[in-house]
């Protein structure tokens, strides 16, 4: 099997506070994986342990064969990491020339500005960019090396609906072209749609590994969905053992117990309507996963 | 990587445009030293004649360490500090490009604006000062005003690794106004009193002057080679210093 990472018995810590916790795990080359977790779960403590921006304290990590940041992964690698801001007084066109600079074998400018679709802002400058746009330089700017690897943390954010289904679509393309991309989102419906496999992190630990249907399978459960004007902590309070969330007046519940969970409902006069039960989404495995006390 | 020389020229010449383009750091830069000069140096002489020719060239020398220090100072000091903050210098250390690369280039930055702040003061010196030095002094001054310019980048960077954007911008200011008048760039040092004159022995600033007037006929006592050995010490111990920030901060 050819793998682009491979991470065993991967540990590191910040002062005494541990950030990772013994990770092992393998990533094919030319997939998609994901890496999703809360906030603080770990997820940018080991992007940069992959970037060789941070070394483990012990295991040992490979990328593309090499050890992390090595100069011989550098050129195979790239990274779109959630940077605040590129100096607002270069030009597009000036970042795309330096940028391609970098790299032994890099696409041409014009190919990358129409990557971006930056072409008629080629000559703006940084500060003049709008959200996605800034995004949508920071993109280009990480494949700009014809990379084998790819790192992308949160790359849809700030962008439009419309916007936000074509870089999907590239990255997708990027797979088509053999080139392993590993990304990070809180966007847990779109990852779904693209990723071969989805790595869920909690406080350190990879708690689960698998394709999007593989780990929603495993659970067996269902998602349990109605529209309520019940508070959400009332729910929580009378279904302690299952998963609820609720997002306007819309209520989801993961369970492996339909009848049980509308029943209870039922007895404590829990108004219900538009009920429907589905198969568990993404985003109620990765929160069905994730849920109770952190170690 | 493409060619060294092309991602250096790169590197330096955005830099360069970034720094020029931001008007609140490059105008100052450039017409400090410059009106300074032409207000201390030229016409507040001019009622001298008997000893205007030799002020002109003394303050032409001091405000050219005077005005190679801000954008060496300032173009690592706060500049990196605010790099290294938003990401943009992280960006770089993942791609292919050497970190040394980086910083290479700001050095090569901050010495275009020495050279272009010098060939000014020059100018002015030579045409409305009536300084006339020989060719090789012109030279010499010119040489010391690159090599000066390292001291001062090198304290720049530990002030950038060291320090938050925000506190790294005020502590530039604060290292660099009173270096520069405890050098005696402003005032003559010894028209200080005798306490503050102390504070020079310890000043890259304060050397690098003496080294320049001794190079045009002006030295105030000591060796070029004391001035020289006392530039040098205070570069490797900035450079250490530098160097351990820099492993410090993962800058590698």
């Amino acid at each position: 099997m050819d793998w682009a990472v491979n991470l065993e018995q991967v540990r590191f810590s910040y002062a005494n506070k541990a950030a990772i916790r013994g990770i092992t795990s393998q990533l094919r080359s030319g997939c998609i994986y994901s890496i999703i977790g809360e906030n603080g779960a770990g997820k940018t403590t080991l992007i940069k342990l992959l970037l060789g921006r941070l070394s483990p304290a012990s295991g040992q990590i490979s990328v593309l064969g090499h050890e992390p940041g090595a100069t011989e992964v550098k050129n195979d690698v790239g990274a779109m990491l959630q940077v605040g801001a590129l100096p607002n007084n270069v030009r597009v066109i000036e970042f795309i020339k330096l940028f391609q600079s970098y790299y032994n074998a890099p696409m041409s400018w014009q190919g990358a500005l129409q990557l971006a679709e930056l072409e008629r802002q080629k000559l703006t400058f940084f500060g003049e960019l709008s959200g996605g746009e800034k995004q949508r330089l920071l993109f280009c700017l990480a494949l700009i090396g014809n990379p084998k690897l790819v790192f992308l943390d949160e790359p849809t954010l700030g962008m439009d609906v419309h916007m936000r289904r074509r870089l999907w679509a590239r990255i997708v393309q990027l797979k088509q072209k053999g080139t392993t991309v590993i990304l990070t989102t809180h966007n847990l419906h779109e990852v779904e749609s693209v990723a071969d496999e989805v790595l869920i992190l909690r406080a350190g630990e990879v708690v689960a590994q698998g394709t999007p249907s593989q780990l929603k399978e495993n659970l067996q459960r269902s998602e349990l969905r109605f529209l309520s004007d019940y508070e959400e902590e009332k729910i929580r309070a009378l279904l302690p053992s299952f998963t609820v969330h609720k997002e306007g007046n819309q209520v989801y519940i993961a369970t492996d117990d339909v009848p049980q969970v509308i029943s209870l409902l039922h007895q404590h006069n829990v108004v219900m309507k538009e009920l429907s039960v589905s198969p568990l989404s993404l985003t109620q495995t990765f929160m069905d996963i994730t849920r109770g006390e952190l170690p | 990587m493409k060619s060294t020389v092309y991602t250096l020229f790169l590197e330096t010449k955005l830099d360069l445009l970034s720094a020029l383009r931001t008007p609140s750091f490059a105008v100052p830069a450039l017409a400090f030293p410059v009106l300074l000069y032409l207000f201390f140096g030229i016409f507040m002489v001019q009622d001298r004649p008997q000893d205007s020719v030799e002020i002109s060239t003394y303050t032409m020398v001091n405000y050219m360490v005077f005005g190679l220090m801000a954008p060496s100072l300032f173009n690592f000091g706060a500049h990196i500090a605010q790099e290294r903050e938003s990401g943009w210098l992280e960006l770089k250390l993942i791609s292919p490009m050497p970190a040394t690369y980086y910083l290479f280039a700001k050095c090569l930055s901050a010495v275009t604006f020495t050279l272009s702040i010098s060939m000014l003061l020059f100018l002015f010196a030579g045409s409305l000062g009536n300084v006339k030095l020989e060719l090789f002094q012109w030279v010499l001054l010119l040489l010391l005003a690159v090599v000066g310019t390292v001291p001062f980048c090198l304290l720049g960077l530990i002030l950038g690794l060291k320090y938050s954007a925000k506190a790294a911008s005020a502590i530039t200011n604060l290292v660099f106004l009173p270096m520069a008048m405890l050098s005696g760039l402003w005032l003559p040092i010894f028209l200080m009193p005798t306490f503050m004159q102390q504070f020079a022995w310890v000043l890259p600033s304060y050397h690098l002057s003496q080294l320049g007037l001794a190079s045009v006929g002006l030295g105030q006592g000591y060796s070029a080679l004391f001035h020289l050995f006392a530039l040098f010490l205070m570069s490797t111990i900035f450079l250490f210093t530098a160097v351990a920030l820099y492993k410090k901060r993962g800058v590698s």
